[in-house]
């Protein structure tokens, strides 16, 4: 057993009582200078002596150039030719590191008093790749485009899409005879009969020749002829692939592949509007492999058929100074026969997007520094990036930068040439220098910018309305009003605002209830119901209403359960008052615990009218309500209930 | 984000969990690492290694308190890497608290493999033990924070913690003694 091994037995202590003794939370660690030992001394005395010798040779020197500056970065003349030479300029200036000295004196003093001091900080080699692999998320793209084909069926839109028009990918769509389920790397398409639907049709992606192969989502063509899949995989040659692959399903029984097109990159979103399918790809530039000499280093590739290729260079949109080798790639395609329109942007890196019916907006967080003496206050800023996609191309509108982190889409909303956003501002404070690994402390509050986007200057903004320490949770904007649900932990606020006037925007809110909400749904007729954690942390819905100066809360449905806080995993039915969703209910026992529920809302009630077993994570359990039946599809399986 | 939601994303195998997990604990986890190891890079390595240990473990588990979870992790694998830092004449960060831990801690023997035993034993020994002497010996010994650095944050004077900590220790080791949980 060696030392280590004793200090490990501390593996078995309570959490509470290491976070107790978290130096970040109680007692604020002080940076102290220990008192120099025997050694330090001496290893001191010989780092001044160095020092001493340094300035001495410094003026023996003279005018040697020391003070010269150094300037090493690399020429990249030589590729002008290139069709990407603007793109090599600013990846250049980018990725370069910037010399470690500011000249030669600083150099050779650094390496003198690195003699003395007995070692060095190994500033190292670079750049390096700009992070992992990013995530895969949300949205999808699709379909509609009217065109003939087809068995007669027709297309009806399930998905609660955030903006009406603007389709989003999702793993179940339907037609009035079909629903068509993404089970895993399987489309399954299930008849429309009631007690009596069965599967009619599958069709399973190849994804044997590829590793970590998902299928994310799909959309239906408005003809209900095509279903247009988004996959991802990775490629030992090209890395992290998106492929859209486009299925034939006007025979649901022998259900054919009829395109397919690959960009390199992870998946990030995507939409249809119109029959025009925008991706949005994540793409990682390797600092370490880049090769100006060959486009496919630094250059997204498309396979659209013909073999990878990299993107036409007047397809690319960049921005003047890059700031990140992580980009979203946005690339454009017909919906249906997946042919490209050309139009390629690069854009800051971004997790997903909000689809306004013209504009995408990306977001972008950074830090920002600022010293006061030896205290480093470091506050989180968002810069949000626009793209006009309702003409042939995209075209980079601009971009403003807001103080905070915006939660998730639906904290953004453009509405009549504003875009409102609701932002978590959040600063930390630590001692800098020595200290870098010191606990420092950190707040947070909530603001509401609206910025003006024709010239994406904020006009009016909220700042810090929530309580101490709260952040957004979930937001939703229906016109010119909002909710928005903010929380520390347990406690919630749910807040409405009037946005009428953006001179005198007022607001009210329900004050402290308990949980709070992941997810805020505009049902219809002054209602908002939040789907969230109660008490306990397990699942709460909850109905609020504007009532006067309040925001009240009207009723509540509460289950000891987990559920998805994916909001395509609920079924939003406003028209029928019905909200569906998968969970994990620990009041049952073993595979039982695996349910869904269906709820319906009334206006003064919720009534739980569907609870049943379902297997799957609740995250892709999908659930529709056709024609008095609900049918309910997970992982391999597949239920149809009748409501009463 | 909440802690119930990045877990979340760990369910949902999406990467993002691991953005989402640097921006709210990154500098928690790199203090945690940077106590023990030195130096900086491999405090950075260390806890990049910790984000893959906390992807591999989330599903199936589903931590209560994310934030020590991933804190814990962090530590093993720091400890882990001190080893080698150490082989190579590097760091000595926290060399100074593992000797002192260690080195009265092996006077009794080697603790007994019974890790409930050792669970039981141990959280009933910090909780005898008043408030600040127990934060005191968490911070030297599962922070590693330096006696000085203690010292400052309770007022103290770096040779009244020296004491509490050696009192402190000695007793520990007695504890697991009489209990019988050194061999």
């Amino acid at each position: 057993m060696n030392k280590k091994d004793y200090i490990k037995l501390l593996n078995v202590v309570d959490e509470r009582y290491i976070e107790e003794a978290d130096p970040g939370v109680s007692a604020e660690p002080v940076a102290i200078k220990p008192r120099p030992t025997k050694a330090r001394r001496k290893k001191s005395a010989i780092k001044y002596a160095a020092i001493a010798a340094a300035v001495a040779l410094c003026v023996t020197a003279g005018g040697l150039g020391l003070f010269l500056p150094i300037d090493y970065l690399p020429d990249v003349s030589m590729y002008a030719d290139s069709e990407y030479y603007s793109l090599i300029e600013k990846l250049n200036a980018y990725t370069y590191n910037g010399p470690e000295y500011k000249n030669n004196f600083q150099k050779i003093l650094a390496a003198i008093s690195g003699l003395g001091s007995g070692g060095s900080v190994d500033k190292d080699d670079a750049q390096g790749p700009a992070g992992g692999g990013m995530g895969t998320d949300d949205e999808g793209s699709a379909s509609p485009d009217g065109s003939g084909g087809g068995q007669g069926e027709s297309y009806e839109e399930i998905t609660d899409n955030q903006t009406e028009g603007v389709i989003e990918g999702d793993l179940i769509k339907r037609s009035d005879e079909y629903v068509y389920y993404l089970d895993g790397s399987a489309l399954k398409v299930f008849g429309i009969g009631g007690e009596n639907s069965q599967m009619v049709g599958e069709f399973v992606f190849n994804t044997e020749n590829y590793f970590n192969c998902t299928a994310q989502e799909f959309y239906l063509s408005e003809d209900c002829a095509t279903v247009t899949a988004v996959m991802t995989y990775y490629d030992k040659e090209c890395g992290t692939c998106t492929s859209l692959i486009a299925l034939d399903v006007t025979d649901p029984e022998d259900i054919r592949e009829s395109g397919r097109v690959t960009v390199t990159g992870s998946y990030a979103s995507s939409r249809v509007k119109d029959g025009k399918l925008l991706l949005a790809t994540n793409y990682n530039i390797y600092a370490h492999d880049i090769d100006y000499s060959d486009p496919s280093t630094f250059v997204p590739q498309i396979d659209a058929g013909d073999g990878m290729q990299p993107l036409p260079s007047e397809d690319i949109v960049s921005p003047e100074v890059l700031t990140s080798s992580r980009f979203t790639v946005v690339t454009q395609y017909d919906a249906t026969s997946l042919e490209s329109q050309g139009a390629a942007a690069y854009v800051s890196y971004s997790a997903d997007f909000y689809a306004s019916s013209e504009r995408l907006y990306f977001t972008r967080s950074f830090s920002e520094k600022n010293e006061s003496g030896n205290l480093v206050r470091s506050t989180t800023m968002t810069e949000i990036s626009c793209l006009n996609y309702g003409g042939d191309e995209l075209v980079g509108e601009g971009s403003v930068i807001i103080e905070g982190s915006v939660h998730d889409r639906y904290s953004m909303d453009e509405y009549e040439g504003i875009l409102r956003v609701f932002a978590t501002t959040s600063w930390s404070e630590y001692k800098d220098n020595e200290t870098y690994y010191s606990f420092g402390i950190s707040n947070a509050n909530v603001s509401l910018y609206c910025i003006d986007i024709s010239d994406f200057s904020v006009v009016a903004s909220v700042e810090n309305f929530a309580p101490y320490g709260e952040s957004v949770q979930s937001a939703r904007f229906d016109g010119d009003t909002a909710y928005v649900c903010t929380a520390i932990e347990l406690s919630d606020p749910v807040f409405f605002f009037d946005l009428s006037d953006l001179d005198n925007i007022t607001y009210k809110h329900t004050g402290t209830i308990e949980g709070f909400s992941t997810s805020l749904i505009d049902f219809g007729e002054g209602f908002s119901v939040g789907i969230g954690v109660g008490s306990y942390g397990y699942l709460k819905i909850e109905a609020y209403v504007e009532d006067g100066d309040n925001v009240a809360p009207i009723c509540s449905y509460e289950a000891d359960a987990y559920y998805s806080e994916n909001y395509k995993s609920y079924y939003i039915d406003r028209e029928n008052g019905l909200i569906g969703l998968g969970i994990t209910d620990y009041s049952y026992e073993g595979n039982e615990r695996g349910r869904y529920i269906l709820l319906h809302f009334d206006g003064y009630k919720f009534t739980e009218l569907v609870n049943v077993p379902l297997v799957g994570e609740n995250s892709v359990k999908r659930g529709v309500y056709v024609d008095g039946y609900f049918y309910m599809f997970g992982t391999g399986d597949f239920r149809v209930v009748k409501i009463a | 984000m909440l802690d119930s939601q990045i877990i979340e994303l760990y369910f949902a195998r999406d990467e993002s969990a691991i953005v989402r997990t640097d921006e709210k604990y990154g500098r928690y986890c790199r203090a945690v690492a940077g106590r023990i190891l030195s130096d900086r890079k491999d405090a950075e390595e260390c806890v990049n290694d910790a984000y893959v240990g906390v992807w591999n473990a989330i599903p199936p588990k589903r931590p209560r308190n994310f934030k020590l979870f991933v804190g814990i992790i962090t530590r093993n694998i720091a400890l882990d890497r001190f080893d080698y830092n150490r082989a190579k004449k590097r760091g000595d960060g926290a060399e100074a608290a593992i000797d002192e831990f260690a080195s009265t801690l092996s006077d009794g023997g080697m603790p007994c493999d019974d890790v409930l035993a050792l669970r039981e034993i141990i959280n009933d020994f910090l909780a005898s033990l008043d408030s600040r002497t127990r934060i005191i010996f968490m911070r030297r010994y599962w922070y590693m924070c330096t006696v000085e650095e203690i010292a400052a944050g309770f007022k103290l004077t770096s040779a009244n913690v020296r004491v509490i900590l050696h009192r402190t220790r000695r007793r520990f080791a007695a504890r697991l003694k009489k209990e019988g949980l050194m061999r």
